[in-house]
Parts: C-alpha cells; sequence; structure tokens
C-alpha cells in the first residue's frame, strides 16, 4: 500500500513537473527575446543567455525608425482597423437575414459561409493572385481589404447568426410596429444587443489581419504598402544581421497582439470556445 | 392585414423564425419578412466579396490550369498536360507526402497532448490550472511567421536555447544542425507549430469539461469513479463531441501550414520540408509555371476538401450540424 501511495505521489510530480515545464517553454523565449533584445550585439554574441546589465533600449528605437518599418506597422493597423468595421457590419448584416427570415436560397447562403470554415484559405493562394493579377487589382492599398474580410467572414457570420436567433422575435415585430425600417431595426436595436458577440469579432478579425502572412507576401509587391508579417521578415535580410535589433523588431511587431490578449485574453478565450462549440 | 400579422407572429412563437431548424414544416414567410429585393440588397455585399475571393478565383485556377502559361502576355492552350505532368512530378508527390506526414503529427501532437492535459486539468492534485489555461493559450494568437522565426533563433547553431539547454545539461552529442539535416528537418519544423497550437486545443477542451454538471462528477465520485476511472467513464463521453470538433479543425488547419515552414526553411535544405501550399508557391513564383501552378492548386482544394469532407462524414458530419 505504502510503496503503491510513492509511486502516485511520484507520478502526481512528474505530472506537474511536465505541465510547469509546457507552461514555461510557452513564455521563457518571449521573455529570452526581451532579454536579448535589451542588450548590444556585442553583449548577446558573448554569452546570449545572460542577463542583461545595462538595458540597452536603442535597440527598440532604432527598430521602429529602420526604414519602413513604421509604415508597415501603420499599414497592418489600418487594415485591421478596415477589416474590423467591414466584418462587423457585413456579419451583422448576413447574420440577421440568415436568422430571421426564410428567403429563397437562404440554405446556400448560410452553407457558402459555413464552408468557409473547413476550406484550406492557402489552397486560394495561387488562384486569388492570378485573378487580381487578371484584373489589375495587385499592389493597391486597399487590395487586402476583400482577402482579409473573405477570412474573417465564416467565423463571424457563425457567431453573430447563432447570436441573433436568441434575440425574441417580438422584439422586430415592436419595432416594425413603430415604424421601424429595417435598417433602423438593424442598426438601432439589433446591433447594440449584438455587443458581447461584437466585441469577440472585433479581437478576432484584428488579429487575422495583423497576423495574416501569405496573402500580404503575394499580393504586395510595393514596398510601402508591406504588412507589417513581410516587414519582420524581410528584417533580417535588409539590415546587417544584429539580433538583438532583431529581436526587438520581433517584440514591437507582437506589441498590439499582447497588449489585446493581456486585456481582453477572457473574451477571446470565450469566444473561441462559443464558436467551435456551435459550429 | 394586421390580424393576419399577429396570427402570424404566434405562428413564429411556436416555430421560431431559425429557418433552418424548421425543416420540414410547411413552407411559412415571416410577416416581417422585407421583399426579397431588399434582402437581396443587404446580402449582395457580404456574399458577393466572399464569392469574389473564394469562388471566383478557383474558376480562374481551373481555366489557367489548361494552358502553358508563364505569367505573361502568351498563353498556349495545352488541355489537360499539366494535370499529366502534375501525376508524374517526384516532387508534387513528395510534398504530397509531407503535407500527410505533417498532418498526421499535427493531430497527434496539438489534440492529443492538448487532450491528455485536459484531462490531467480534471484531477484536484493538479495546481494552477487557470494560470496553466491562459499562459499555455498564448503562443496560439501569435503571428505564425513570428512563431517561426522565434524558432529559428531558438535552434539556431551558435546561440539557441535549444542548444544552450543541451549544451547545459551535459548532452552535447545531442546538438543537431535541427533546420539543415533532412533527415530530422520536418520534426525540427512540426514541433513549433505542435507547440503553437496545444493552448488553442487546450482551451477547447476545457471549455467542453467545463459544461458537465458538477453532480454527475460528484455523483461518479461517490460511486467511486476516481482518477482514470472517472476520465474514462465520465469526462471523455461528455466531452467526445467537442473533441471531434477539434479533430476536423485541427485537420483542416494543417494544410495551412505555410508560413511557420516558408519562414523556417523555405522548403529546405532541398526539398526536404516541402509541404503542397509551399511547392505550389514555389512553382507559381519562382519557376514562373502559372498554368502547371493553377492545375496544382485545382488538385490541392479538391483533394483537401474530399478529405476534409471525407473525414468529417466519418465522424458523422458534426461540424455541419445546426
Amino acid at each position: 500500500m505504502t510503496i503503491k501511495n510513492t509511486l502516485q505521489g511520484m507520478f502526481k510530480f512528474v505530472v506537474n513537473a511536465v505541465l510547469l515545464l509546457f507552461s514555461a517553454s510557452c513564455i521563457f523565449p518571449i521573455l529570452w527575446m526581451v532579454n536579448s533584445a535589451l542588450k548590444t550585439s556585442n553583449e548577446f554574441m558573448q554569452n546570449s543567455m545572460s542577463l542583461t546589465t545595462h538595458p540597452y533600449f536603442q535597440n527598440f528605437i532604432d527598430a521602429v525608425q529602420s526604414s519602413g518599418f513604421l509604415e508597415c506597422f501603420l499599414n497592418s493597423a489600418i487594415l485591421g482597423f478596415i477589416n474590423v468595421v467591414l466584418t462587423v457590419i457585413c456579419a451583422l448584416v448576413a447574420g440577421f437575414f440568415i436568422s430571421r427570415y426564410n428567403f429563397r436560397f437562404k440554405k446556400a447562403v448560410y452553407l457558402l459561409f459555413v464552408s468557409g470554415m473547413v476550406i484550406p484559405m492557402l489552397s486560394l493562394l495561387i488562384p486569388v493572385f492570378l485573378q487580381f493579377k487578371a484584373l489589375g487589382m495587385l499592389d493597391h492599398r486597399w487590395t487586402l481589404i476583400l482577402p482579409y474580410l473573405a477570412f474573417s467572414l465564416p467565423f463571424a457570420v457563425m457567431l453573430t447568426e447563432n447570436y441573433i436567433r436568441t434575440i425574441p422575435v417580438e422584439l422586430d415585430e415592436a419595432a416594425y410596429m413603430e415604424g421601424c425600417s429595417t435598417f433602423k431595426l438593424l442598426t438601432k436595436i439589433i446591433f447594440p444587443m449584438c455587443s458581447p458577440i461584437t466585441a469577440i469579432i472585433v479581437i478576432t478579425s484584428f488579429m487575422n489581419a495583423w497576423n495574416e502572412f501569405p496573402f500580404s507576401l503575394v499580393l504586395i509587391n510595393d514596398k510601402s504598402l508591406r504588412t507589417i508579417s513581410i516587414a519582420i521578415r524581410m528584417f533580417n535580410s535588409e539590415h546587417a544581421i544584429n539580433y538583438p535589433l532583431y529581436m526587438a523588431a520581433l517584440l514591437v511587431s507582437i506589441l498590439p497582439i499582447l497588449i489585446i490578449y493581456l486585456i481582453f485574453s477572457k473574451q477571446i478565450m470565450k469566444g473561441m470556445t462559443v464558436g467551435a462549440v456551435k459550429g | 392585414m394586421r390580424k393576419d400579422r399577429q396570427t402570424q407572429g404566434a405562428y413564429d412563437r411556436i416555430c421560431p423564425a431559425g429557418g433552418l431548424a424548421s425543416k420540414g414544416r410547411p413552407k411559412y414567410k415571416n410577416p416581417l419578412m422585407p421583399p426579397g429585393r431588399r434582402i437581396f440588397g443587404y446580402l449582395s455585399i457580404p456574399v458577393g466579396v466572399y464569392l469574389f475571393i473564394v469562388v471566383v478565383p478557383t474558376l480562374f485556377a481551373f481555366g489557367y490550369s489548361f494552358f502553358e502559361w508563364s505569367g505573361g502576355p502568351g498563353k498556349k492552350f495545352i488541355g489537360l498536360d499539366n494535370y499529366i505532368q502534375l501525376l508524374h512530378d517526384k516532387t508534387f508527390w513528395l510534398s504530397f507526402k509531407n503535407t500527410m506526414l505533417f498532418t498526421v503529427l499535427m493531430v497527434a501532437g496539438q489534440v492529443g497532448i492538448a487532450f491528455i492535459f485536459t484531462l490531467f486539468f480534471t484531477m484536484k492534485w493538479v495546481k494552477f490550472v487557470e494560470l496553466h489555461r491562459r499562459v499555455m493559450y498564448f503562443p496560439s494568437i501569435i503571428a505564425a511567421v513570428v512563431i517561426g522565426l522565434m524558432w529559428q533563433l531558438i535552434y539556431n547553431n551558435d546561440f539557441g536555447i535549444l542548444n544552450h539547454f543541451l549544451r547545459a545539461s551535459g548532452l552535447d552529442g545531442w546538438i543537431k544542425p535541427w533546420l539543415d539535416d533532412p533527415k530530422i528537418a520536418m520534426l525540427s519544423v512540426a514541433v513549433p507549430v505542435i507547440w503553437q497550437f496545444i493552448g488553442y486545443y487546450l482551451v477547447l477542451l476545457m471549455g467542453a469539461v467545463a459544461t458537465i454538471p458538477k453532480d454527475i462528477l460528484e455523483v461518479a465520485e461517490i460511486d467511486g469513479a476516481t482518477g482514470f476511472k472517472r476520465s474514462l467513464y465520465i469526462t471523455i463521453p461528455l466531452i467526445w463531441d467537442i473533441l471531434k470538433i477539434c479533430l476536423m479543425i485541427c485537420f483542416a488547419g494543417s494544410f495551412k501550414a505555410f508560413d511557420h515552414i516558408m519562414v523556417m526553411t523555405g522548403g529546405g535544405p532541398g526539398r526536404a520540408t516541402s509541404v503542397l501550399s509551399l511547392y505550389n508557391y514555389d512553382t507559381s513564383f519562382v519557376q514562373m509555371k502559372m498554368g502547371y501552378a493553377s492545375a496544382m492548386a485545382v488538385v490541392i482544394l479538391v483533394v483537401s476538401m474530399t478529405l476534409t469532407i471525407g473525414i468529417q462524414r466519418l465522424m458523422e458530419g458534426k461540424a455541419n450540424d445546426h
């Protein structure tokens, strides 16, 4: 009996240790990058693991000021913002009509959006490129807006559709009785009621746009239109190899996501669970 | 007119306007429904965008796949030659094999480990559950490009964390050129992707566990089902549906492994880590064979859709249920 107990105790200890180790591995690389980014290149090359003694913030300043970096950062921020606005509007409209009315092709429209959850969007990379090329849509400031919107829509539409179902139809009826138009009903009544779901959509669609890589790689060639993902990928080849500077750039590029996560981690996790469970 | 609306309103309350749910019942018309023209007007934008990015490009690619074309003005119709060439393309088949291997690694690694962790997190003797959950989820929200670049640094021969730890624990013999050895490169690129998304599936599965009513667990415990017995007979059956959804998401997602591999190895060394999406990119942007790349894109789309739908059917099509 005692042997069994010690064995059990050991097992519990090992499991806890493994979980702690894995958790540590999830943040350690980031901490390592922060520490390294605060060193000079020489310091880093001498010992890549030592703690920084005199934090050298110049790397962050240099990274932000390096050619084109800030521009790409802003490009991504603007794209993310536009994507958020358009996704919220489109998802609201599509979710509302699909959940409320039985119009023709309703099922087709719904399936169209749901299918987006299982189509590997990456297999559309070359086709979208060829189409944009044929239509002369490459390398514009608005080039990436449509693809990003299309990729954010399936999840957003499903989420809103499910949510609007839970809003009583009586509300619509009352609104119509009072002489509300469809547009007013949508903007003044349904939209404010969707705010919990809207928060989730805002966060996810911003992160989608910010983190996206392959389509901005393929559809954008103009240096001044590049997104942040492309900028950090090119960073090392465009600047003399200076690892602390490079890590500072990487850290700056994830800063918005980091801030969003620290503030909204609960909503993000909840939204994801709801999305998958309902899907 | 108004009276008619009211009776219809009552009907709506009995059969809520969720139209898909009322399949099979006599067709009714929500009296509040705006005329079709207006619905069409509203929906044309989201549906239009979606068709324009997802459906139309596929048609474009299908059309181009019958031509020999390097992206310039000259196009030559060659019928099915591109598809025939694809069948004999060794690199294509290697990439196909790599993609399959990668998919298996992803499903087993991500969902498998997340599943085991979830079971551990239902045990009372596991500490810091909430902290673990938040921390482990963290990598999955970072851009895949950044994860790839970060792991490139971790794997670095001279100053990478990995080799540093190996050296510190006296395992110098284990030090390898992680991303440059064709034999292990595929595993080396798979590890970061697995590592990144364990937390994602963990949160999904733990969300499912949280929906299990507390009294069921308590009753089970009173009846003597503790530890692994409880996992086997209570927890696993009750989160089975979510587990299937996780497998679906993971399966569809592992075709997307482009970002990580692109930045870590670019498909190399040689073609050791070439996956389908990467090879497709290579044929169009490096070799400039647009017609051939189109044919390949069509094949990839068809294959991945077939596999995804097939697996979904195998698991009783949960993801499309409503």
